[in-house]
């Protein structure tokens, strides 16, 4: 993946996810881990080799099929990028929303993830309102609500204590048990390896490891 | 808690979706129209003076048009018949002057009829009762009055006229029915250049009302785009701002134009003895229109550009 401006992101990367897999990406800032997610959402297109999410072939995909690409990912940032002039039950509504789904169905759906992410009491309130924690957990209730296959996680943690960090992971976890693959780019190494699982590590554009369970000397996947 | 949080039943079809999302959209279009209701209120008083301008101009010129060409029978070229012209003369003058120009209508105003008008045109109070009784006495000639439709080909068909062998000569003022029809042609020009420069300012005002709407909410259309929504989803709100306050003006308009056309122009023509105007009614469908599509032309226009940037994926 090589940018206008002629930097090179990424390169000779060979990279497979299965579904319901749970995988860190980790590297040092600039090594091209969000390059990897842009990708994945279709917001860059990549300019050689091939690169396919689900049924999608993103390297000739149409722009105008990037919003259903889209609705088959759910994606969380590290400034959760909430409405903050919506409640935390809006919030998530509008996913079901923007997909025109029925009043009854987003009446039905918005609490259960509500329950999912334990927020069923601050339905009424608005970000503002809420814990850095609680505003990532209404982000993952959001990513979640078009039922999407994979959930992508840009540095989820980064604005979080290692308290909150944890719980959050440990909600991803629940997530992928749910059966969504769940791709998590971090830096954070205690988080990774306190959950033991796959970790790919890029440096400089390339994948340099790509281990079954986080930790140094674990075993090449 | 798989099976209800993600449930895998079908959940309506398409059309009931678009229909679903297009009641969505077109409340998030009304709520965008009073975000910014100072900015608002400017488009939609610009787009209203430009609609103003548009059709006072336009009634105007129709007023004017209709009315100095019927009162005044600026479109008349009167021909004096010689007085030895038999009747068999005048058949064949005016067979000749149908033949050469079919649009035009004949009139034969014979020298006593052609008294009695003037004594009518004079006021009625003098006393020609000498003149009309004597034929011998009576000085006018007998004479065509010649009505054409439109100033083109009055000259030709005034040498034609003039030409002819028992026709001494003809008056006529066809230099002041193209002065009038050229004063016409400016004035529309006019508004039409006014109403140009207009619309610009009313594309700009409105552009950067719905910019500003953009611009407040650009994060969420962000996020708009990573839960999937199509572009359609995203403009369609900014459009359909823009078609609001696009129609809201030429509501407006249309109202302070029916004050204007039946409490200031029709009185000014009337108290200038210009004639008559015709019924706001009968106008109104036409000016409607005219104000509907200059507002939803300013309002698609300007909300489609506003938006376009931000649409890249």
């Amino acid at each position: 993946m090589v940018y206008p401006n002629g930097t090179v992101a990424l390169r000779n990367v060979n990279l497979e996810i299965n579904d319901g897999e749970f995988v860190f990406i980790v590297g040092k800032s600039g090594a091209g881990k969000t390059t990897l997610t842009k990708l994945l959402l279709g917001e860059e297109k990549i300019t050689g080799g091939k690169l396919h999410a689900g049924k999608y072939k993103l390297e000739r995909l149409p722009k105008r099929h990037i919003p259903y690409l889209r609705r088959t990912l759910g994606v969380v940032f590290q400034d959760f990028r909430l409405f903050y002039n919506k409640t935390v039950y809006e919030n998530i509504a509008f996913a079901l929303r923007v997909v025109g789904e029925k009043p009854s169905v987003i009446r039905k759906r918005v609490p259960a993830f509500l329950n999912l992410v334990e927020l069923t009491d601050k339905s009424d309130r608005f970000p503002d309102e809420l814990s850095g924690g609680e505003q990532q957990r209404v982000a993952f209730a959001r990513a979640l609500a078009n039922n999407p296959k994979m959930i992508i996680a840009d540095e989820p943690t980064g604005n979080l204590d290692p308290e909150m960090s944890k719980e959050l992971m440990d909600l991803l976890v629940r997530i992928n048990k749910l059966g969504k693959t769940v791709i998590v780019v971090t830096h954070e190494k205690s988080l990774v390896d306190m959950y033991r699982k796959r970790v790919v590590t890029i440096h400089d554009g390339e994948i340099v490891s790509d281990r079954c369970s986080g930790g140094y000397t674990d075993e090449t996947c | 808690m798989t099976a209800k949080l993600f449930p895998t039943v079908v959940r309506g079809g398409i059309q009931m979706k678009l229909v679903r999302s297009f009641f969505y959209l077109l409340g998030q279009g009304i709520v965008g129209v009073f975000r910014n209701s100072i900015m608002s209120t400017a488009s939609v008083l610009v787009l209203v003076c430009c609609m103003l301008i548009v059709g006072t101009f336009g009634l105007v010129i129709k007023a004017v048009d209709d009315n100095l060409k019927k009162v005044d029978s600026l479109n008349v070229i009167v021909a004096y018949i010689d007085p030895s012209a038999t009747n068999e003369n005048i058949a064949e003058m005016e067979l000749a002057i149908t033949v050469y120009n079919p649009d035009v209508s004949i009139e034969f105003v014979d020298k006593e009829t052609g008294l009695k008008k003037m004594q009518e045109d004079m006021g009625g109070d003098i006393d020609l009762e000498m003149y009309l009784n004597s034929n011998r006495l009576n000085p006018l000639p007998d004479t065509f009055e010649i009505t054409f439709p439109e100033a083109e080909g009055a000259e030709a068909l005034n040498n034609f006229v003039n030409n002819l062998d028992k026709i001494t000569e003809t008056r006529h003022k066809i230099g002041l029915v193209q002065k009038v029809d050229n004063a016409s042609k400016g004035i529309a020009a006019i508004a039409a250049i006014l109403m140009g420069v207009l619309l610009l300012v009313a594309l700009f005002v409105i552009m950067n009302t719905i910019k500003l709407g953009v611009f407040a909410r650009r994060d969420e259309i962000a996020v708009m785009r990573y839960v999937g929504a199509t572009n359609t989803f995203i403009v369609t709100p900014f459009l359909i701002e823009g078609i609001l306050l696009g129609v809201f003006s030429s509501l407006i308009a249309f109202g302070i134009q029916y004050y204007l056309y039946t409490m200031v122009i029709a009185d000014i023509v009337k108290s200038y003895g210009m004639g008559k105007i015709a019924s706001f009614g009968s106008i109104a469908p036409v000016i409607g229109a005219g104000f509907l599509a200059i507002g939803l032309f300013a309002g698609i226009i300007a909300g489609g550009i506003s938006i376009k940037k931000y649409l890249k994926a």
